[in-house]
């Protein structure tokens, strides 16, 4: 029997054949979940250092400081113009 | 007695429970030679043959049962159909499951065969949910049941002094514990029941035996932070989330360069799994992430919140509602929507109100600032839909906000701590310091909300 | 049931067809009762839901019933703080919750069988405003099908949901959370609209006193310390008081002083809208709502929805 017996999960069964139409809502959050990290890929103390550095370049200094001039902004500020001479 | 049982039972009997594997892609082989052996007997018979055997002396009845319980998959299991399998593998799981209850038994050794087997229930009752239409199962059927028969281990683990380490080594359910934890949260997450968690993080450190946090491995620290960081945000406790989810890409950044070229897929993957909530939760303390950095992670997603970034710092209304409807069914999917809808309007407006601080008062060297010009601005950020009648179906895009709320606004920034200034509500104007520098009137963001919204005292035992 | 209580004989359980019949009967001869009838009416309502518990029925009629059992509530709410009649809003709200329950629990069971409830949208919008500060509610909607977040009545209660957040709100068990709007002005003049039905604009008015409070206390904190009195009319409109009594009854309630015919907010001292060991303050309700009311009738209000027989498979609850 060992030889007809073929491993379980390597046949899909024939439910899982339709059923990728059926879930096109979600499958079940699965890009959500952790993938298994490598066992293989520990890091060493060199790339330790190059990307704590990384880290704390994720968030820019301060927001505040970033200035916009764009459309929008431009608009803005007409309206204040305008907003000035309507009040003169 | 036949060659496959006999060569099983002394393997049990020498406690070499890999044997145990449910898993027919690893222990196939064995597994059919057995069903050839047991086709013979009988539920009745596969019972004697099991206590004929005196494992433990007899005296571990839980164990019996999960021997008889290995028995029965092996014998009936049915190499062509999923479906016809899963009462004997959902029997055996909880039967080894209760076997690992009470610590007064040899169970260190079963404790590798749970994990083997949690390891491949998990995307077993997985596939089974997803097909819950086609089996007339109910929806999260399989990963419920999952769920509660590993929450009962969990519920089984007691923080016992010394006992439990050996040296700087976790030792039986202890080593399992943060493991534990992360797979149930996984499986609330997955089953839309994230209210679950909150049980588990609550009882985690009351279990555990050590005092540092640091001592659980680092990828399952990393996860655990993930985990936890997301229940916060669904949780709309923004600060709480921020932390947590900002460790764990720390964490992650200090064991891996993520912009090495031979960074290993997973790990990248999971950095921006920890991004697509990390940076939500920065952008509603008013933080703005490195767009450079995430670019070179994932394109996609830089390029889709630098919009948002892009609106919140102009102050437009308009835009981030604009930018919500279009990545409506992403961000309802990650439970996102609700969140920004009410947490980043404020941001908005600050740099909305600011704008026009800097641009009227300042420039003119006035410590004021008229509501009606404020309105002006909240026009153009907000639109005026009011004379479009076609428009009067209220939507969560367009009921919320209205340029007519000038008070309303400064008044929140002011009790937000946002803005320094108080209202004149008869005068229709808002005073402030009178000052050549913006930020003595519009402090920085994540400043006041740290101080507002304190971190989670239970949660301090983690950066030990 | 009480614990304690022997269930009912199977002969005293009405079958189904014979509740639907009952409330009808309740919907057609017994709304006009109230306000006197408030009593009567909330018994016979729950001893409808408790038969159909008894039976572990939960087919077709017994969604009809919760909901229009809910739709009842929701007038009496209003029609009881209108009339001033002495009444339980704590066991009005408890019945009305339970129902909202009972309603989720089937709709769920019904998706989960492949149908679809038709008035699930509206009670799920109701649902929202019941515990309107609760972030399971949003999870609970967002995980729902598309449909039902589009639909107008849960856009309405979702944006309620998100005008009312405050970020100093205090109540025990309560977690504040940062950024929330606190839009009060957008509150009342959204909850006067046209668009607000009548029915949640009811529910939405049993938050019209902490609603006040918050926009008093947040008014309060934005002002100098030294500003005079804000002018009791100023005020009344601002919160959308009735009468000035009303305001006045307010501020009584709250130790806010009131000088030369305005009302100083500085002298505001509590933080949290329930004050302990204290009377709630008593319910208000809002002309506008009343004028909505007005324009129907209580019969057409209760029986508003699509009919739930034929929509739903023959589902029972296990």
């Amino acid at each position: 029997m060992s030889t007809t017996t073929d491993p379980v999960t390597n046949k899909e069964p024939s439910i899982s054949k339709d059923s990728e139409e059926i879930l096109t809502k979600k499958t079940l959050e699965e890009d959500d979940e952790f993938e298994d990290f490598p066992v293989d890929n520990w890091p060493s103390s060199a790339t330790l250092r190059e990307s704590t550095q990384l880290q704390a370049n994720l968030w820019e200094e301060n927001w505040d400081d970033v200035e916009v001039d764009d459309d929008f902004a431009n608009e803005l500020k007409n309206e204040l113009d305008r907003y000035k001479q309507e009040h003169q | 007695m036949q060659q496959a049982l006999a060569g099983l039972f002394q393997q049990i009997r020498a406690s070499n429970y890999d044997v145990l594997s449910i898993d027919l892609k690893k222990n196939g082989s064995l597994i059919s030679s057995l069903q050839n052996e047991l086709q013979r007997f009988d539920n009745r018979e596969l019972d004697k043959l099991v206590e004929s055997q005196n494992f433990h002396n007899g005296k571990w009845t839980r164990f019996n049962i999960m021997i008889l319980s290995f028995l029965k998959f092996s014998r009936d299991v049915d190499p062509w159909s999923t479906w016809e399998n899963v009462d004997i593998i959902f029997n055996f799981y909880s039967d080894l499951n209760n076997c690992l209850l009470n610590d007064s038994y040899p169970i260190d050794k079963l404790i590798e065969v749970f994990l083997s087997i949690t390891e491949f229930i998990i995307p077993f009752a997985t596939t089974l949910d997803e097909n819950y239409v086609l089996l007339g199962t109910r929806q999260y059927q399989f990963l419920s049941h999952t769920s509660s028969i590993i929450s009962k281990l969990f519920n089984s683990i007691k923080p016992h002094s010394e006992a439990n380490t050996n040296g700087n080594v976790l030792q039986g359910k202890q080593a399992i514990l943060l493991y534990l934890v992360n797979k149930l949260n996984n499986i609330y997450f997955k089953i839309d029941s994230p209210q679950l968690c909150s049980n588990i993080f609550k009882n985690f450190k009351p279990k555990s035996s050590i005092e540092n946090f640091s001592e659980y491995p680092l990828t399952q620290r990393i996860e655990y932070r993930y985990l936890l960081g997301k229940y916060y945000l669904t949780n709309a406790r923004i600060t709480n989330s921020f932390v947590q989810l900002n460790s764990a890409f720390d964490l992650l950044c200090s064991a891996y360069n993520l912009l090495g070229y031979n960074v290993h897929p997973s790990i990248k993957k999971n950095a921006l799994k920890i991004l697509r909530y990390l940076i939500p939760a920065g952008l509603i303390m008013g933080k703005l992430p490195n767009f450079k950095l995430i670019e070179a992670l994932d394109l996609q997603l830089a390029s889709s919140y630098i919009k948002l970034a892009h609106y919140i710092r102009e102050g437009n209304i308009k835009g981030l509602n604009l930018w919500l409807q279009h990545n409506e069914r992403d961000l309802s999917h990650r439970y996102l929507l609700i969140i920004f809808l009410e947490k980043l309007p404020m941001i908005a407006y600050r740099y909305l109100v600011r704008k026009t601080i800097m641009e009227w008062s300042i420039s003119q060297n006035l410590n004021r600032l008229p509501f009606d010009v404020l309105e002006r601005m909240m026009k153009l950020s907000i639109g005026d839909d009011s004379d479009r009648p076609d428009l009067n179906k209220i939507s969560i895009y367009n009921g919320i906000h209205n340029y007519k709320n000038v008070e309303n606004v400064l008044v929140t920034l002011i009790n937000l701590g946002y803005l320094r200034g108080n209202c004149y509500p008869l005068l229709k104007v808002c005073v402030f310091q009178k000052t050549q520098n913006i930020n003595d009137v519009l402090p920085p963001i994540d400043e006041r909300i740290l101080a507002m919204f304190p971190l989670n005292s239970e949660d301090a035992w983690l950066d030990n | 049931p009480a614990a304690a209580a022997a269930p009912p004989l199977p002969s005293d359980v009405r079958p189904p067809h014979v509740l639907v019949k009952t409330l009808d009967y309740i919907v057609d001869n017994l709304l006009t009762s109230l306000p006197e009838g408030e009593r009567f009416l909330w018994d016979r309502m729950r001893s409808i839901r408790q038969d159909f518990t008894y039976q572990n029925y939960s087919g077709p009629e017994c969604v009809d019933c919760n909901e229009r059992i809910v739709r009842i509530h929701l007038l009496i709410l209003h029609v009881m703080v209108k009339s001033k009649a002495e009444f339980s809003l704590q066991q009005e709200l408890e019945q009305l919750h339970k129902s909202l329950i009972t309603l989720s629990e089937i709709y769920d069971d019904v998706r989960a069988n492949g149908g679809e409830c038709p008035n699930e949208a509206e009670f799920r919008a109701y649902s929202l405003l019941s515990k309107i500060r609760d972030p399971q509610y949003d999870r609970t909607v967002l995980s729902l099908p598309p449909n039902i977040l589009q639909n107008d009545l849960v856009q309405l209660a979702l944006c309620f949901r998100r005008i009312i957040s405050n970020s100093n709100y205090i109540e025990r068990g309560y977690v504040r959370t940062e950024n929330s709007l606190n839009f009060y002005e957008r509150f009342f003049s959204l909850l006067q609209s046209k668009e607000v039905p009548f029915l949640m604009s009811s529910f939405l008015e049993t938050y019209l006193g902490e609603i006040r409070f918050y926009a008093v206390k947040a008014l309060s904190h934005s002002l100098n310390k030294k500003h005079k009195p804000i002018p009791l009319d100023n005020l009344q409109s601002r919160l959308l008081f009735n009468t000035q009594e009303e305001l006045v009854e307010f501020c009584d309630y709250y130790s806010i002083l009131i000088v030369d015919n305005g009302a100083d907010l500085k002298s505001l001292i509590h933080h949290s809208h329930k004050l302990p060991e204290t009377q709630p303050l008593s319910q208000s309700y809002l002309q506008s709502v009343e004028d909505k009311l007005q324009a129907t009738t209580y019969s057409n209000l209760i029986n508003s929805g699509k009919p739930n027989f034929d929509s739903i498979p023959d589902v029972q609850m296990a």
